[in-house]
């Protein structure tokens, strides 16, 4: 299971956490998620390889696209809403 | 604007800062014992505690009728004085703040600051406001729109039916956060949909019973594949798929979160489905070129084998093979297409070689194996018109080069070699080894003949084919093929 406690830690990981728990039907690429959360695409990039790996975002890759989708896991979707509910 | 809204709209106001700001400088001047009220435009309190005396009570009634757009200064009973500022924009009176029990009277300059700062604020308030509602409205919207256009891109960047459908499975299930889809697509006859990918993330025995077809007419299914009206439930959303009739349906069930679908969600589906049905569509194009070209190369090859038999062409097992060591590298789609086609006439450049050379027994000399070269090239001419054949002409046209650069016909080397080629090398050599040849003494068993590839391995053929060529001679398919 993902250490999200680490993960809210980076601030560019922190951004698309909260722009996928505001919008778990989004399906967008890296240079859209970038605009949506605000940072640069390299760095965005980055973030979403590493959530990926964690099993947070789904990568849906094709020859032409790549693009990134929220996991459909139901305690890694508990635990990150629980985090974001102690943050605020 | 709303009565309710209109409250809210006031009393974030009276909070913002600009107002904090003003009350802090004003306390300066006027004693801090000051008693700040907030009212709307009809004089019912909007923020602030107050016990309604009679010095208060009076202020409202004069206010109430007689509403004023100027700050004015009252006397209260006490006689202390009290001072009412207007919340003013143009006509528009908002509201009234009421400043109690001043210890001294402003000056006409700080009244003046004072409401110039009112107005300002107001307006940049105001302001504020509009761009947060219009960044609340747009904002989900331009989301939506951007996951729109990348599932459109998703869709239509693959022709393969198998996969598309499997990829709207899965996209619909993404956008709508749903735990099941199906998408069923109507049989030839029409009478029955046919489940052509079916996701049940929580894969329970209802999920099993749904994998079923469906007669048209019975069921949620069927009833929308009948009536083509989309059906909107709590738990359930089901919109038929349209092209010119209906083709199929597509299905959610169950929000991850519990809630209800909405009319948000069946507009995001009724627009994923739109960009399926032309994804679909495409698709079935795409199928039907591919059965078409495929024949027409199965009608060539027919004819180059009635010529001579075993010559131009290979087994059904050689071409199941390249397909597997292919499949087994996980080349993309379109490659596996073009092997395909490649495999069915491995050796057409054998077409113009004289028979003498063809069938000759034992080593070629040098001439003969220049004719070889000359005339490989020369006889793939032949396939020049087919246009669908394009992609394939290399993969025949290599597949007689060496790893090591010493094969024909350009002495190609290593990665040089087109991946497709490089494949059929594999296949074809093991083919020739296991198959009787009327011009050949012997023929090897098929672990004689694995181990020969092996040993061959970055010399004669690709490292990494070979890899994946013995992990394919190892499965039962390939056991059952010889």
């Amino acid at each position: 299971m993902a250490n999200i406690k680490r993960l809210f830690k980076n601030e560019v990981t922190k951004k698309i956490l909260l722009f996928f728990n505001e919008n778990p039907q989004s399906i967008d690429t890296a240079k859209g998620i970038s605009i949506w959360v605000g940072c640069d695409a390299d760095t965005t990039q980055k973030s979403l390889d590493k959530l990926v790996k964690e099993g947070i975002l789904v990568n849906h890759k094709t020859s032409s696209i790549d693009a990134y989708s929220y996991t459909n896991q139901k305690d890694i979707l508990k635990k990150i809403e629980r985090h974001i509910e102690k943050l605020q | 604007m709303k009565e309710s809204d209109k409250k809210e709209f006031l009393l974030k106001f009276y909070n913002s800062k600009p107002i904090l700001l003003l009350r802090n400088i004003l306390t300066e001047i006027i004693g801090a014992k000051a008693k700040w009220l907030y009212f709307d435009s009809e004089c019912n309190l909007v923020s602030g505690k107050a016990k309604v005396d009679t010095d208060i009570s009076k202020i409202l009634t004069r206010l109430r009728s007689k509403p004023s757009k100027e700050i004015q200064i009252f006397t209260c009973l006490s006689g202390k004085m009290c001072l009412s500022i207007p919340v003013t924009q143009g006509d528009n009176l908002y509201g009234y703040i009421l400043v109690f029990y001043l210890k001294c009277e402003p000056d006409k300059n700080h009244l003046s600051f004072t409401q110039i700062l009112i107005d300002t604020s107001l307006k940049e308030f105001q302001k504020e406001q509009e761009l947060t509602k219009l960044y609340d409205t747009i904002r989900p919207r331009a989301i939506a729109l951007s996951t729109i256009h990348t599932v459109h891109r998703l869709l239509t960047s693959t022709l393969d039916m198998d996969e598309l459908i499997e990829r709207i499975a899965r996209l619909t299930l993404q956008v709508m956060r749903a735990k099941y889809c199906s998408i069923m697509l109507l049989d030839d006859s029409k009478d029955y949909l046919l489940p052509k990918a079916v996701i049940d993330l929580k894969n329970n025995t209802r999920g099993k019973k749904r994998h079923r077809k469906i007669k048209v007419g019975s069921y949620t299914e069927g009833k929308v594949a009948k009536t083509g009206k989309t059906i909107l439930q709590q738990n359930l959303v089901c919109i038929p798929l349209i092209e010119e009739d209906i083709i199929g349906v597509l299905v959610a069930r169950d929000k991850t979160n519990k809630t209800s679908f909405n009319k948000f969600d069946l507009e995001i589906l009724l627009t994923l489905a739109e960009q399926a049905v032309i994804a679909i569509g495409n698709a079935r194009l795409y199928e039907e070129q591919d059965k078409l070209a495929y024949g027409s190369i199965k009608s060539l090859a027919a004819l180059l084998d009635a010529k001579s038999p075993n010559t131009f062409t290979h087994s059904e097992q050689f071409v199941k093979v390249v397909l597997a060591i292919a499949e087994e590298m996980r080349l993309p789609r379109e490659e596996i297409r073009n092997l395909r086609y490649a495999a069915l006439l491995p050796d057409t450049g054998k077409f113009s070689i004289p028979d003498e050379i063809l069938k000759k027994q034992g080593g070629l000399s040098r001439e003969e194996y220049n004719i070889i070269k000359k005339q490989h090239l020369e006889s793939l001419k032949i396939l020049g018109p087919l246009e669908f054949l394009k992609p394939a002409v290399p993969i025949i046209m290599y597949h007689h080069e060496r790893y090591d650069g010493t094969g024909y016909p350009e002495g190609l080397k290593g990665q040089d070699i087109p991946i497709g080629a490089r494949i059929m090398a594999v296949a074809d050599a093991f083919e020739a080894m296991v198959s009787s040849r009327p011009y050949k003494d012997t023929k090897k068993s098929i672990s004689q003949a694995i181990k020969e590839i092996e040993h061959n391995s970055g010399v004669q053929f690709d490292p990494g084919v070979v890899n994946a060529f013995i992990s394919v001679s190892k499965k039962p398919e390939f056991q059952k093929l010889y």
